[in-house]
């Protein structure tokens, strides 16, 4: 019996323990919006090793800014709260991460545990993940997303759904319109006890996108002057909408134990608008982009005496077509591309945390995932060409984190992975954080690991050109950091900042051959290193509530290939679309009923060739300097709340691109009002 | 009010040296640039869907290059994908692929003077010898006929079940085609009659055409042909451009390296003309004057390629910088 009721007062110390640090992390800090509404604290459980070794390269994005993105996708929050170079192909159009000046396929993004990055393309397209159904957006910054994954070369985005034990009803309710024919609406109910929860969300997304831009890559002659004449145009074609349900149940069947399932739907749709230079007629180059996505998963949890066991399953099954065709009169419509994939990935997971002493914890991780790649490409002619491949990849991960004094962590991590009969050679991590003050609001950390990226399918097997002798990319890396924290009076400051280096080899680099298609080889060898910086302070001005967040990176990713002939310049070389400077700051300020918020974010400019010549206007992106601002206004009802926000984004109503021929939107609005009960 | 002012300072710091500060809308060019009267245009394809296409003039008696000529002239990029480009009584038709239309410059001096509109993806532009323009398209399933005086489309000539149409050569009149994407035929027309009046089954997707001087034409696929006879390359080769020299008695094509082929020879050469060694050979010219060879290296094709002048004899002449993937050729 004394036995049974020493580990119950252990584990009660524990989940103490675990809830104390989640209410006093910065999530649960700044969750006021002026004063209207308070967020509930969210979280019970979280991993005892991640509270233990805490060397700053993981960063939270707030909650605060979570709700003020809330219409938004992924990128727009990522690109506003995080130093990741966000690389959008247009309003509502494609958007790729690059992480530390790696790849779109070296960022890795997890859902609750399920990877959302394609197998066929190895990416994530951040457009498609709307911020309504995310409640903890974490980012893993280089090797320190191998506690969570392998193959994240760049670094891991981890979006969370948590429940609230705390709730019996509530809901939120937003509704927004906006300029270029944009609507935005969400539900989300929640209903439940101590004992179980359901959270119910859906969204629907649409906008017209057909914002003017006067075009200056394309003139007509006057015939009586010879001056040019500048066409005003519409963003054709560029027409979005999404719509998806996301359902949570939250099970609690004893005081040990929790069980998740959640499942996730959404349809994508879209048309990508033509080029500036593009002078076809209207009902050429028509296309249509349209994904299904289901996404399911369970996880049981386990309090133990000594350990925590976690067993996790699920799937991501997306149904996506590719149309582009032309409308010729006098004859049928003419079918150029028509493209259809079928991509599934199921994992099952399990994974046993245990306290071998009072200073050494052991997590050991047991990792499966079969992906499915079922790729059909009818071009011209109604010939039919595709591919069908799987993949299975297992790992097995033990990671220990031991408290060698009050001053002196450190953390091992080992993989072990088997791709289809093939071990990869072990993926392993080692770091160490120094706190040299008593207080502990000062430490050094330093972390070296390496890692690997496996090819995604289509860099295997895509018809024609995929190539099965593909190696997987090989990246080594070292991370040297520091951070220090403060409260003084009603002021709270914190900042971050770590070095780090990395060298990968095997770089995948698609590119056409004389066969007329595009093949992707090992070819390269790329160096990146670079600076993070990350501050905050936020405080009590009177009644003026103020929070201040910078993020700063510099980023150099050089080509280190050898070159190819004696005319080959891009050696020693920032490689494409890789801003060396980024910056972003987030100024919120409240006061009583009344919230604003304003965003500035920056990317110095980017060369679009290996060689970085700046011959033509076409060998450079100029710096990216956009500001977006946030008027708000909260209402207090009897048991619940009304919060109306303007957003202006594109300030200063700055003519601009982020991709070669992609024209942005100039000054825009939308309106939100949004009713929490 | 007094605590308030670091903040409000702070905010109007940034807004006051931060604002307005994107050079994105500046586009300039107007300069005037002296084209030698003897010389080659270089069509640079420029990377897909980056809108990067430009064109480069060379002299060869002074060996001097004039790189991005119509931006710097015209103050306009040129488009996405630039494909080739036809002289035709002192004009220059550049067909831009990706973005629908042929450009119309003044070859003397580089001026743009007109543009032809209204087409889903041109790829060559061909004057034959009744005054027509017939233009051939990736993806229009039809060659549209342009009048050359008023750059108006006058009319088409469908091509059922080829909606690629590439290269074309006219012997009398007759207008061959080959259709490249997918495809295996060479259609004939009757330039007439501005009608498809026969068809011949060659090999998958024809990359070259080419007419010697018995007025043979000549095929490149994965055997060279022409009507008469074919010669069988290796299994695994990859040819790709086709070209004739000045006196129209020797086929220059690429297949990995450069190779020559006497139309009398009735074998195949075993070693290449020019080695390909570590570069990228793209494409391919012969200058009809002196059939010096100009070969494109497109690098890793993300950076400005260069360009190889041979000699008829395979001496190195030059070398010189152009712009991204140089794809084709126009001698002036």
């Amino acid at each position: 019996m004394m036995r049974r009721s020493k580990a119950k007062e252990r584990f009660a110390t524990l989940l103490y323990s675990i809830i104390c640090f989640i209410l006093h992390s910065n999530t649960g800090y700044a969750q006021n919006i002026s004063d209207t509404h308070q967020i509930k604290p969210i979280s019970i459980v979280t991993r005892s090793n991640q509270t233990i070794y805490n060397d700053g390269r993981t960063t939270a994005i707030d909650s605060l800014s979570m709700i003020k993105s809330l219409t938004s996708s992924l990128s727009e929050l990522v690109t506003q709260n995080t130093s990741i170079y966000i690389k959008e192909y247009g309003r509502g159009a494609m958007t790729t991460a690059s992480f530390r000046g790696t790849a779109p396929s070296h960022t890795s993004v997890l859902w609750n545990g399920i990877p959302l990055n394609s197998p066929m393309l190895g990416m994530v397209d951040f457009s498609t993940i709307p911020v309504y159904f995310t409640d903890q957006i974490t980012v893993e910054h280089g090797s320190a997303s191998l506690v969570d994954q392998s193959g994240a070369l760049g670094g891991l985005v981890k979006i969370e759904n948590k429940g609230d034990w705390q709730n019996k009803f509530s809901g939120r309710i937003l509704t927004g319109i906006g300029s270029y024919g944009t609507k935005d609406e969400f539900i989300k109910l929640s209903l439940g006890n101590t004992k179980v929860q359901s959270q119910t969300r859906a969204f629907y997304s649409f906008s017209d996108n057909d914002y003017t831009f006067k075009n200056k890559l394309i003139a007509n002659i006057d015939p009586l002057t010879g001056n040019y004449i500048y066409p005003s145009q519409k963003n054709l074609n560029a027409q979005y909408g999404s719509k998806g349900v996301l359902q949570e149940f939250y099970l609690h069947p004893s005081q040990q134990s929790f069980l998740t399932f959640r499942y996730w739907y959404q349809f994508n749709n879209r048309s990508l608008p033509r080029l500036q230079t593009n002078e076809t007629d209207i009902n050429y180059n028509l296309n249509r982009q349209q994904e299904n996505a289901n996404r399911f998963m369970g996880e049981y949890k386990h309090y133990g005496s000594k350990g925590t066991l976690t067993l996790e399953s699920g799937a991501n099954l997306q149904h996506s077509t590719f149309q582009l065709k032309n409308k010729i009169s006098g004859t049928l419509d003419q079918l150029i591309t028509d493209a259809t994939a079928n991509v599934e990935s199921y994992l099952f997971k399990a994974t046993y945390e245990y306290k071998i002493k009072e200073n050494l914890n052991i997590t050991t991780t047991a990792n499966g995932i079969f992906s499915s790649v079922n790729s059909i490409n009818s071009p011209q002619n109604s010939q039919t060409e595709g591919y069908n491949a799987k993949r299975q990849d297992h790992s097995l991960t033990v990671q220990l984190v031991n408290i060698f004094n009050e001053n002196l962590t450190g953390k091992l991590i080992s993989r072990t992975e088997l791709v289809g009969k093939s071990f990869l050679p072990i993926i392993p991590s080692a770091g160490l954080i120094y706190h040299p003050l008593a207080n502990k609001s000062f430490f050094l950390n330093g972390n070296l690991a390496r890692n690997y990226h496996l090819p995604s399918l289509n860099d295997l097997y895509f018809v024609p050109g995929g190539n099965p002798l593909l190696k997987a990319e090989e990246g080594t890396m070292i991370d040297l950091g520091s951070g220090f924290s403060a409260d003084l009076n009603q002021l709270h400051f914190k900042a971050n900042i770590t070095a780090y280096g990395s060298g990968i080899n095997n770089w995948i680099i698609w590119l056409p051959t004389p066969k007329g298609y595009w093949e992707p080889s090992n070819i390269k060898r790329v160096n990146t290193s670079g600076i993070e910086l990350n501050s905050s302070v936020s405080g009590k001005l009177n009644s003026l509530k103020y929070r201040i967040n910078g993020n700063y990176a510099y980023t150099r990713s050089i080509n280190r290939d050898n070159p190819k002939t004696w005319a080959d310049e891009s050696i020693g070389k920032q490689l494409p679309y890789i801003p060396r400077n980024s910056a972003n700051i987030l100024i919120d300020l409240s006061r009583e009923k009344y919230h604003f918020t304003w965003v500035w974010n920056y990317y110095s400019s980017r060369f679009t060739s290996t060689s970085n010549t700046k011959t033509s206007p076409f060998d450079i992106l100029h710096p990216y300097l956009m500001n977006n601002i946030y008027l708000g206004r909260g209402i207090n009802l009897k048991h619940s709340s009304l919060d109306i926000e303007l957003k202006i984004l594109n300030l200063f109503n700055e003519s601009y691109r982020t991709v070669l021929q992609n024209p942005m939107p100039g000054i825009n609005y939308s309106f939100l009002i949004r009713y929490d009960f | 009010m007094k605590s308030y002012i670091p903040i409000i300072s702070l905010i109007l710091f940034i807004q006051f040296t931060l604002v307005r500060c994107m050079k994105d809308d500046s586009w300039t060019g107007s300069q005037s640039i002296a084209l030698a009267n003897k010389g080659l245009f270089i069509v640079n394809e420029g990377n897909f869907m980056y809108g990067n296409a430009s064109l480069s003039y060379y002299d060869p008696a002074t060996k001097q290059v004039q790189l991005d000529l119509f931006y710097k002239i015209n103050g306009l990029p040129l488009g996405d994908v630039a494909q080739s480009m036809t002289i035709y009584k002192n004009l220059g038709f550049i067909s831009i692929n990706n973005s629908g239309k042929i450009y119309v410059i003044d070859s003397r001096t580089g001026k743009y003077v007109q543009k032809i509109t209204g087409l889903v993806s041109p790829r060559n532009i061909f004057f034959s010898t009744n005054g027509n323009g017939y233009i051939t398209d990736l993806y229009a399933g039809k060659i549209s006929i342009l009048n050359p005086q008023n750059f108006q489309i006058t009319g088409s000539i469908r091509t059922p079940g080829h909606p690629s149409t590439e290269q074309m050569v006219e012997i009398n009149d007759r207008l061959y085609v080959s259709c490249w994407s997918f495809d295996n035929t060479i259609l004939v027309i009757d330039t007439k009659l501005n009608q498809v009046v026969d068809s011949i089954k060659v090999g998958i997707q024809p990359a070259g055409l080419a007419l010697d001087k018995l007025n043979k034409l000549w095929v490149l696929f994965q055997l060279i042909i022409h009507i008469e006879k074919s010669f069988s390359l290796a299994s695994d080769a990859t040819p790709s451009r086709l070209a004739i020299n000045g006196t129209k008695d020797t086929l220059v094509y690429l297949s990995s390296g450069v190779w020559k082929q006497p139309i009398v020879q009735e074998t195949l050469n075993i070693k290449p003309f020019i080695n390909q060694d570590k570069h990228l050979f793209y494409s391919l010219g012969v200058d009809p004057q002196n059939s010096e060879l100009y070969i494109g290296d497109a690098i890793d094709y993300q950076q400005q390629g260069v360009i190889y002048r041979y000699s008829n004899y395979g001496a190195k002449l030059d070398s010189f910088k152009t712009g991204i993937i140089p794809g084709s050729f126009c001698f002036k």
